[in-house]
């Protein structure tokens, strides 16, 4: 009986954390979601933790903690254990955010993560128009707003997401005057184009396709270019290569993190992303898969990111603090 | 015809054993969820996401739209055993339904609650199959000057939600709307009242305010009570009576009608229209004063609305493929998973999917009221489990609840802090009801205006100009004056207050 104990005493405190090492994972995986659930970003995480339970041989758990814009989240990973069981799913631009509106915030993109995985430009984001409207392109939106400063609507998201920030960086590189409308996300924007209350609307290219096709609204450029909407053509393309603020998607562990656990994971979501059902799935969503995982590319993806927002203030990504 | 013929294909499809089979799971999984507080129909649908890629499609957006609907039937049964909401949508069933299971009337309660919900949920569904296109399009129309006269014209219901003195009602919907302006400021996106907690910066969640200031006050305020005092022990009927009836058919009417319009109207969400129905019917009963005290118009009403609106809220969705809040969003990605992209497209391009779950859901209604109406008698031996048992418990699920909603042990926090909160107010008879509407209505009334003056440049005329604002603006008007012709209702309780010495 005592015998029987020390065994079992052995097996669980003992040994255990040499099997760690040797056969990761061999526990379920945690993967802490800073979306909430149901939204595109959460959807593509839970597509992918799926089949890389499957690639892996252990479960992968989705968790949101949508709470304070994703820093939470970011916390709680960035504070785990360093054995890879702990992972942040999120928009990278969330993690870039609030490291560049508060470099000191207790999660830090650069200081507190390993990138895993980058889906870089998952998706588009694109002005719409109306159908019905004398707009066409975006020619015609900078031309009409310098005739009328402030006049035009455009409805946008909520402060601090690329849904808005990417109209300022057009007012800045066009020098236009347009206001911003803001609302709770794409869907609401475009009903209120539809219902002809704003001039244009910010939305993700996904939600905007059915109502391109009806002939309801057109787009009039997008970030990047999108896998549904193939003839709309790019803000930089139009002349504002500065309207590129791409949605990228990442698998953040800890910083510390093991190289070899590093690599197990990278070959896993590389190889998930190859899975012909999944992938199949993933371009009717219309997701763009340009997946990066190694350490150069991440490497460069990450400043460019950090770059890229610190062209903001905080107040402008919504992180200013009392 | 063609519209009816579509119906009857759509139900007939829906019959198939493999769909009645999800439907069932999901109404009743819907009705669990339902009578769990805290966790709602998109926690759920989150959870069984990952299922979509091996469901066959019809089948699997029939179980989750029976989830959403399955659970406006279930959040009834705790607001009238024990005070607690469900869902947030049944807050005001708990006036007079708990009231109701307090005189040991809870089978009739229970009982017209189901009723109910089966009535106006299958007609908002024959209102969805003839009228959705047209209500689209009304919904449309409704942009932010719109919104803020509709929602200003709301908040004069709110002066027959109280029951007690008319000041202190005023005093608690300002509250609650103070409450809701803790957060992002929705427009500029900078922090307001969050003194750097980062879990603030969302704001105060109207899950965990609910159930503290409903289900856990309750408790303590029980807590010095003997056995027997709170419930009446002999329990009378197991279902409505024949005046029961009399006194709901009009009630459960007007709610369907109530509800299906408030339904669908984009972004109104669903815990308005059962505050609008209880004020409709306490503005227009003849004995206002027994609202709040078991009246069952207070059940029938609001219970029947909220199934109405949860089945017309589906408009914007299937005809514009426009989502309108979480449950919606979760739906528009089920649907996306399967290549079925929603949009204006949609009912002629998916027949087959639009009109099975129309069909599925005249099938999953009548299925909620024969699982329901045999559950009544196992519930309300709720009431009879001894106290030192059963409060426990209630505080336990209200913990539970609160934390599983959105896994945030701040939520936890808030719970007990406004299960403190209505202790003190249910002590000094102030009553959480306009506290809540407060709190639904603040935000998107706040945003409505705002955006209104963006869009105008600052010029308050905007709610004027436009036709559908002004008539909403005339409207509120004359709810607001109307008291000055009259002298009774809406003034009645200020005036005799001042009148006493």
């Amino acid at each position: 009986m005592k015998l029987e104990m020390i065994i079992v005493f052995l097996a669980v405190f003992g040994l255990s954390p040499a099997l760690y090492g040797q056969g990761f994972p061999n526990k379920p995986i945690e993967l802490v979601v800073s979306s909430s659930p149901g939204g595109g970003i959460d959807l593509i995480f839970r597509l992918l933790a799926e089949e890389l339970a499957k690639t892996l041989k252990v479960q992968v758990n989705v968790v949101n903690q949508p709470a304070g814009a994703g820093a939470i989240a970011a916390e709680k990973v960035a504070g785990a254990r360093k054995d890879g069981y702990t992972l942040l799913g999120s928009l990278l631009g969330q993690v870039a955010t609030m490291s560049v509106a508060n470099p000191k915030a207790p999660a830090n993109l650069v200081r507190d993560f390993q990138p895993i995985a980058i889906l870089h430009g998952y998706a588009a984001v694109i002005m719409l128009g109306r159908a019905d409207a004398e707009f066409k392109n975006l020619k015609d939106v900078v031309s009409q707003a310098q005739k009328k400063p402030g006049d035009l609507i455009v409805a946008v998201g909520p402060v601090g997401t690329s849904l808005t920030l990417e109209v300022e960086l057009l007012k800045r590189a066009a020098k236009i005057d347009i206001t911003s409308l803001p609302f709770a996300g794409s869907a609401q924007a475009m009903t209120n184009l539809l219902g002809g209350h704003v001039n244009f609307a910010m939305a993700s290219d996904v939600a905007a396709q059915p109502h391109i096709k009806a002939g309801k609204l057109i787009g009039l450029a997008v970030d990047v270019e999108s896998a549904v909407l193939p003839d709309v053509p790019t803000f930089a393309k139009q002349g504002y290569p500065q309207v590129n603020l791409l949605a990228s998607v990442a698998f953040l562990a800890p910083k510390g993190l093991p190289d070899p656990t590093v690599k197990i994971l990278a070959d896993a979501i590389g190889k998930t992303v190859e899975e012909p059902k999944l992938k199949e799935n993933l371009k009717t969503r219309g997701y763009n898969i340009d997946l990066r995982t190694s350490a150069a590319d991440l490497n460069k993806l990450i400043k460019e990111e950090i770059d890229k927002y610190s062209r903001f203030t905080p107040e402008d990504l919504g992180w200013k603090t009392q | 015809m063609d519209t009816l013929h579509s119906l009857a294909l759509g139900i007939l499809t829906a019959a198939s054993p493999l769909n009645l089979l999800y439907g069932f799971a999901g109404v009743l999984l819907g009705t669990l969820i339902g009578v769990l507080p805290g966790l709602g129909p998109a926690g759920a649908i989150a959870l069984l996401l990952p299922l979509a890629l091996h469901a066959p499609p019809l089948a699997y957006l029939i179980m989750l739209f029976g989830i959403t609907y399955g659970a406006q039937y279930g959040g009834s049964t705790t607001s009238i055993l024990v005070n607690i909401p469900g869902e947030a949508s049944s807050v005001i069933t708990c006036l007079d339904g708990y009231a109701m299971a307090r005189q040991g009337r809870a089978g009739p309660a229970l009982g017209i609650a189901a009723f109910g919900s089966f009535i106006g949920g299958t007609v908002a569904l024959v209102g969805v199959a003839f009228l959705a296109p047209a209500l689209a399009e009304l919904g449309l129309r409704f942009g932010p000057p719109e919104y803020a006269a509709l929602l200003l014209f709301g908040l004069t219901a709110l002066v027959y939600l109280a029951h007690g003195p008319m000041d202190k009602a005023l005093l608690m919907a300002l509250f609650g709307s103070l409450l809701a302006s803790v957060g992002l400021d929705p427009v500029t996106g900078q922090p307001r009242f969050t003194f750097d907690i980062l879990v603030l910066r969302d704001g105060v969640g109207l899950t965990p305010v609910v159930i503290g200031l409903f289900g856990v006050s309750e408790v303590l305020v029980n807590l010095h009570a003997h056995a027997g005092e709170i419930f009446q022990k002999k329990i009378k009927g197991l279902l409505p009576t024949l005046q029961d009836w009399k006194d709901s058919a009009m009630p459960i009417t007007r709610g369907t009608v109530l509800g299906f319009l408030v339904g669908a109207i984009p972004g109104l969400n669903v815990v308005i229209a059962t505050f609008a129905a209880y004020a409709v019917e306490k503005k227009i009963s003849k004995h206002p004063e027994k609202f709040g005290r078991g009246a069952i118009e207070g059940v029938a009403a609001p219970e029947t609305a909220n199934n109405a609106a949860s089945c017309s809220g589906w408009i914007p969705l299937l005809s514009l493929g426009l989502p309108t809040g979480s449950v919606t969003s979760l739906i528009f990605g089920a649907l996306m998973i399967h290549g079925l992209a929603p949009g204006p497209l949609f009912i002629k391009n998916s027949p087959d999917i639009f009109w099975g779950l129309l069909g599925s859901m005249a099938i999953g209604n009548a299925m909620l009221l024969i699982l329901n109406l045999p559950l009544i008698g196992l519930w309300i031996r709720v009431l009879q489990v001894p106290y030192y048992f059963l409060f426990p418990l209630i505080i336990l699920f209200s913990i539970i609840g609160a934390y599983t909603a959105a896994g945030n042990t701040g939520d936890v926090v808030i719970v007990i802090i406004f299960g403190v909160a209505g202790y003190l107010m249910k002590k000094f008879a102030y009553e959480p009801a306009p506290m809540v509407l407060g709190l639904v209505i603040g935000p998107l009334l706040e945003t409505a205006i705002r955006r209104s003056l963006i869009m105008s440049k600052g010029h308050v005329t905007i709610f004027f100009q436009r036709p559908i604002a002004a008539f909403f603006m005339g409207a509120a008007l004359l709810m607001l004056l109307s008291p000055l012709l009259t002298r009774r209702r809406l003034g009645h309780d200020i005036i005799e207050k001042l009148e006493e010495p």
